[in-house]
């Protein structure tokens, strides 16, 4: 259950060839370049005597008669039109050709027609479609353009990836799939069907395992509130305030940014600075990028002197990590600086207090009265002569969308004074109708309310033992739900109520499971990735992998039910409305 | 939790004990924790041993004295409610006595009904377990952790081995002989090695599926069938040459030429002797480009297959081709009137040559010129790796014995070493030539040069380290007096160490430019150092310098 590993003997196997050794190129496509560029590096490949890489669907490419080409696309029509074309006029010596899931029969009848030159040396399938961020995360899917139903191509996009990607982790699951979730439902229905009775059921003869692995497919709508709050670990802020996309970060709109630093890989693989830190909060992340600069500073000292042939022997030989060292230090710097302005700029104590306090406490007329003044912009009462610039529209709608989201059955409920005061504050009717389209998509009547586990908001979690390390850290007291949810799961305890067997499923055994993959609908985030990862260190013999759609911070999750379902709120109702 | 010792109980009591009566009921008992059903207390206590034993682990945070005691506590009030559910009817005593039942000793209540075989799985045999001595270390690598109370002492129930509670927290299902056997074993406690090596558990192969037997099958059918197609158009062309041929030798005899319109006229015949023509009438369109014939596009038969296309330049479905080119690509046959020309459908063209033609470029083609360096490239490789093997070998024969014999065989291979070491630059550097950039070629011949850079970094740098190494052992190492050779060496060495000037130079330079100040001091401290060294061959060198 070891991504990474997984990906890299994938990789393996395409790039090396049954026949000799020679100067090869490797062709790709939109699906597979990213897939492969998160796991090798250019190095990597020329090591295997890849010297050119191109796109399958680049038609001017010239012909290289002496050359053995590794073909490596997805078997969707607009690749298989491109490779179809490419047999018939072959520009290289020989074709070794690679698929990342399943290929249609009649796709390959096609192509074995379309190669009467006899230039095909290999076909073979390698279930890599889908993209590996890291150990235990993926991204599998593509977005919908409703979120409560399914598309016929997202939904065989959603089922081809998780097929892959059972198959690469040899996983013949039991899946068990949200209650109130028509999405994972459906999805769960589909993946047993190709899994028990597709095309490709076949390969998933695999030797039974003492407990079948679980595939637990759980819906975003069930907890609105994970992406929404901002979070305090390194690989969560880097994509709250930053973005990442691929494991890279775009910097090149941060301000006074070098030139070389304006793209930056944070592959936690290639990065063992970066490994270390992803998973390390704020507080934490300060202390070790210090050690680290200290580190390095210590060995620039240390080559500085140069006295004798040794100090120079390893001179030469260091210098090489010793540049990786002093760029990988700067690029951790520039992105610690960044997310520290980042953190000022937004003001985002204060907003991350008042969020936490919304997300864990019931304290309404305290949470209000905070909220509105934030909102307001007025100063802070405890220092009232410090100014501050306003609070970001972005930040506010959120807040006010947390509120609505804690407080929607609170009798004192206000978000309509509160879309008002916005309204009045010059926000746009759109940008504020955001608030009543994540009401709609995850208000309390669309969440799974389970016999279990009462509730997203973590007080709840504080009832079942789970919040144990809550007062650790005031701006990290919320636990995303998914964590008590997989925890049940692998305590073999998750309610067969709220957590139906998909039909055409591996029978449900009443046992703690060892292997579980999550799967969320509408998309994960990077804080959920981490507390998996916890949960996986602090109980032994269990592995969890977990993935969805997209990561999402909170500005793609907001932007997201925005498209999805638009609101404009224009009318001004009277803010004394609900009051009473 | 004070777990049972096992072995013979010493304080079985020593009484002789009726035959008991089978009881009228069963008695049944259930779990606290799971609500099995079991058969007799012995069997429950074994249960919670065997599956429970572990269960204050599942709480998140130790469990403190308290808790332990509460959950004891808890554990005997069930227990106690459990057995006053009893059937009224059996005496105290004997449910006591019941409790005792066990394997080890049957002959104690030989009457008593023996327990039940467990319906969940086998019972897993303890043969193999080790006897704890009282003074045991958890036998995994990392803990040994004195085994005690507090600790746990707990066999691994696949290996046998002694281990703390932290390092049995996992579970596996084992069969009667302690083997893994995932179907139809029992849930077992084990150590993390005999969890790990369940098959296939820790595999990082994902599944494959390889489908070129099939891709074949259905190739070779289309291959045959294009076979067949080549051969019949291969054999229409060389009856139609030679039918050509007969008419042309026949023109030859004649003593005047004026008659060559008439072979023109048997030349056309024989064209249509070859393949049958379709009529005019039955095309409207061209096969190949589906224009409409008119006018403009005017019907033409292609000589091999007989069909009507058009004859339109632009998509060129038809051409006239002139025999002879036809003839040279076909091998075999020669045409006596090379120039004649016979129109021929782009569909023939393909079918006659395209094969031919493919072959013909795939191994007629001449290697470019950065393959021709690349594969020279690799040789060298190999070459170079041979020899610093064989380098660093002399060097632990010199530290060894320093002597004359040896240092000369060390100065052999460095030399043939450095010599192979700038082969090998040189030609990797003549990979750079202006070609356009972005061209494919460029694009080849770049990574080629990435490659060979690294891998001359990479083995450059290991040289230069068993050379420094060997000169620390023995400073003298080159002979005082300086032999031709000695001095081409001294040279070469003296190249080298001006080539890293240089190229510390160039990193300067680029620290410089991308304003990492703090690189700079020491690759300054670092040039200093190879002039003083260049300093010092050069002296050496003395009137033999360059």
């Amino acid at each position: 259950m070891d991504l990474i590993a997984t990906a890299n003997f994938y990789v393996n196997k395409l790039v090396t060839s049954d026949r000799g050794t020679s100067i090869k190129v490797l062709l790709l496509d939109d699906h597979t370049a990213p897939s492969i560029s998160l796991c090798a590096t250019q190095s990597d490949l020329l090591k295997h005597e890849i010297y050119l890489i191109d796109k399958l669907a680049n038609t001017s490419r010239a012909a290289m008669r002496h050359l053995r080409c590794i073909v490596y696309i997805k078997p969707e029509p607009a690749s298989i039109t491109a490779l179809l074309a490419e047999l018939r006029s072959p520009r290289y010596a020989s074709y070794e050709l690679n698929f990342s899931n399943a290929v249609r029969k009649s796709d390959l009848e096609k192509l074995a027609e379309s190669d009467d030159l006899e230039v095909v040396t290999r076909v073979s399938e390698v279930f890599t479609d889908y993209l590996v961020l890291d150990r235990g995360l993926f991204v599998a899917g593509s977005g919908t353009a409703r979120a409560d139903a399914w598309e016929k191509p997202a939904l065989d996009a959603a089922t081809q990836n998780l097929s892959a990607l059972l198959l690469s982790l040899k996983c013949k699951p039991t899946i068990r799939y949200e209650r109130n979730s028509k999405m994972a439902a459906k999805l769960a229905s589909e993946l047993g069907y190709a899994v028990h009775e597709g095309d490709l059921s076949a390969l998933f003869d695999f030797p039974t395992r003492d407990v079948a692995p679980l595939l637990l497919i759980l819906d975003r709508k069930n907890d609105p509130i994970t992406p929404l709050l901002v979070p305090w670990t390194f690989q969560s802020m880097v994509h709250e305030f930053i973005g990442i996309r691929n494991n890279t970060v775009d910097l090149s709109r941060v301000p006074g940014v070098a030139k070389d630093m304006e793209q930056v890989v944070l592959n936690p693989e290639t990065d063992a600075f970066y490994r270390e830190a992803m998973h390390l909060n704020f507080g934490d992340l300060g202390d070790k990028i210090k050690a680290y600069v200290d580190q390095y500073k210590a060995k620039t000292n240390t080559t500085k002197k140069l006295d004798t042939l040794q100090d120079m022997k390893n001179f030469i030989d260091e210098f090489p990590e010793f540049r990786r060292l002093s760029g990988n230090v700067s690029k951790h710097m520039t992105l610690a600086l960044e997310l520290d302005r980042c953190i000022n700029a937004l003001r985002i104590w204060e907003v991350s207090e008042l969020e936490q306090s919304l997300a864990c406490n019931d304290n309404h007329s305290v949470d209000l009265q905070e909220l509105e003044r934030l909102v307001l912009n007025h100063p802070n009462p405890q220092t009232p002569q410090q100014v501050t610039q306003p609070l970001s529209v972005e930040a506010k709608i959120r807040l006010v969308a947390l509120y609505a989201l804690r407080y929607e059955k609170h009798a004192g409920n206000q978000v309509r004074r509160l879309e008002a005061l916005l309204l009045t504050q010059g926000v746009e009717g759109i940008t504020v109708g955001t608030i009543r389209a994540v009401l709609a998509y995850a208000g309390a009547s669309q969440r799974l309310e389970t016999t279990g586990e009462a509730s997203v908001f973590s007080k709840a979690n504080a009832f079942m033992g789970l919040g144990a390390k809550q007062s650790e850290n005031l701006y990290m007291q919320h636990v995303p739900r998914v964590e008590a949810v997989v925890t049940q799961a692998i305590r073999g305890k998750l309610a067969v109520r709220d957590y139906p067997v998909g039909k055409h499923s591996v029978e449900l055994v009443a046992d703690r499971v060892q292997d579980v993959i999550v799967y969320v609908v509408g998309g994960i985030t990077y804080e959920e990735a981490r507390v998996l990862h916890n949960l996986q260190g602090t109980n032994k013999g269990v592995r969890i992998v977990a993935g969805g759609n997209i990561v999402h911070n909170s500005r793609t999750f907001m932007q997201r039910r925005h498209r999805v379902k638009g609101y404009r709120v224009t009318i001004v109702e009277n803010p004394d409305e609900k009051r009473l | 939790m004070k777990r049972r010792v096992l072995g013979p109980r010493t304080d079985v009591p020593d009484i002789v004990v009726p035959p008991t009566p089978k009881p009228q009921h069963e008695p049944e008992l259930e779990c606290p924790i799971c609500g099995l059903k079991v058969l007799s207390m012995h069997q429950l206590n074994r249960h919670l041993d065997d599956e429970h034993a572990n269960a204050s682990e599942e709480v998140p945070g130790t469990l403190t004295g308290e808790n332990v005691e509460d959950l004891t506590g808890w554990l005997r009030k069930k227990v106690v409610s459990q057995t006053s559910k009893l059937p009224i009817g059996l005496p105290s005593k004997l449910v006591k006595l019941d409790s005792l039942t066990s394997p080890e000793y049957p002959s104690l209540l030989a009457t008593s009904p023996s327990p039940q075989p467990d319906t969940r799985g086998p019972k897993v045999t303890r043969k193999h377990w080790r006897n704890p001595s009282g003074n045991d270390f958890c036998h995994f690598p990392r803990c040994r952790k004195l085994l005690n109370v507090r600790n746990g002492s707990v066999n691994c129930r696949r290996c046998g081995e002694l281990f703390c509670n932290e390092h049995t927290a996992f579970r596996m299902k084992l069969d009667s002989l302690a083997e893994y056997s995932p179907v139809d074993g029992t849930w077992c406690r084990c150590c993390e090695s005999c969890f790990n090596s369940k098959p296939g558990y820790l595999d990082t192969d994902g599944a494959t599926r390889d489908l070129f037997t099939q891709f074949q099958t259905s190739r070779q059918r289309i291959v045959d069938q294009q076979g067949l197609k080549t051969n019949q158009l291969e054999n229409r062309l060389v009856k139609l040459v030679a039918r050509f041929n007969e008419i042309d030798l026949k023109d030859e005899g004649r003593v005047f030429k004026f008659f060559a319109s008439s072979s023109l006229g048997q030349k056309r015949a024989a064209e249509r002797e070859v393949v049958a023509w379709a009529s005019d009438a039955s095309a409207t369109h061209c096969h190949l480009c589906f224009k409409m014939f008119g006018v403009y596009v005017r019907k033409h038969h292609c000589r091999l297959c007989g069909k009507l296309v058009c004859g339109d330049e632009m998509t060129a479905c038809s051409k006239e081709v002139p025999l002879g080119k036809l003839c040279e690509r076909l091998g075999g046959v020669q045409a006596r009137d090379p120039q004649y020309v016979i129109r021929v459908c782009l569909g023939c063209k393909d079918g006659l040559l395209k094969r031919r033609n493919f072959i013909r470029e795939v191994e007629k083609s001449e290697l470019p010129e950065y393959l021709q360096i690349y594969h020279d490239l690799t040789t060298y490789e190999k070459v170079i790796i041979i020899l610093l093997k064989k380098f660093q070998a002399s060097l632990v024969l010199v530290q060894g014995e320093p002597l004359d014999s040896t240092i000369i065989a060390a100065n052999k291979s460095r030399g043939k070493l450095v010599e192979s070491l700038q082969a090998y630059e040189k030609l990797a550097k003549s990979l750079k030539v202006a070609v356009p950039e972005g061209s494919d070629d460029t694009k080849i011949r770049h990574s080629i040069l990435q490659h060979a850079t690294w891998f001359f970094q990479e083995n450059g740098g290991k040289f230069k380290r068993y050379w420094l190494e060997m000169a620390e052992v023995k400073p003298d190492l080159p002979a005082p007096k300086l032999t031709k050779k000695q001095i081409r060496e001294a040279r070469e060495e003296l190249m080298v160490y001006r080539e890293q000037m240089f190229l510390i130079g160039e990193m300067i330079d680029t620290a410089k430019k991308q304003r990492r100040f703090d690189e700079i001091p020491p690759l300054l401290d670092n040039l200093r150092d190879l002039e003083a060294m260049c300093g010092d061959i050069e002296a050496k060198l003395g009137e033999d310098g360059f």
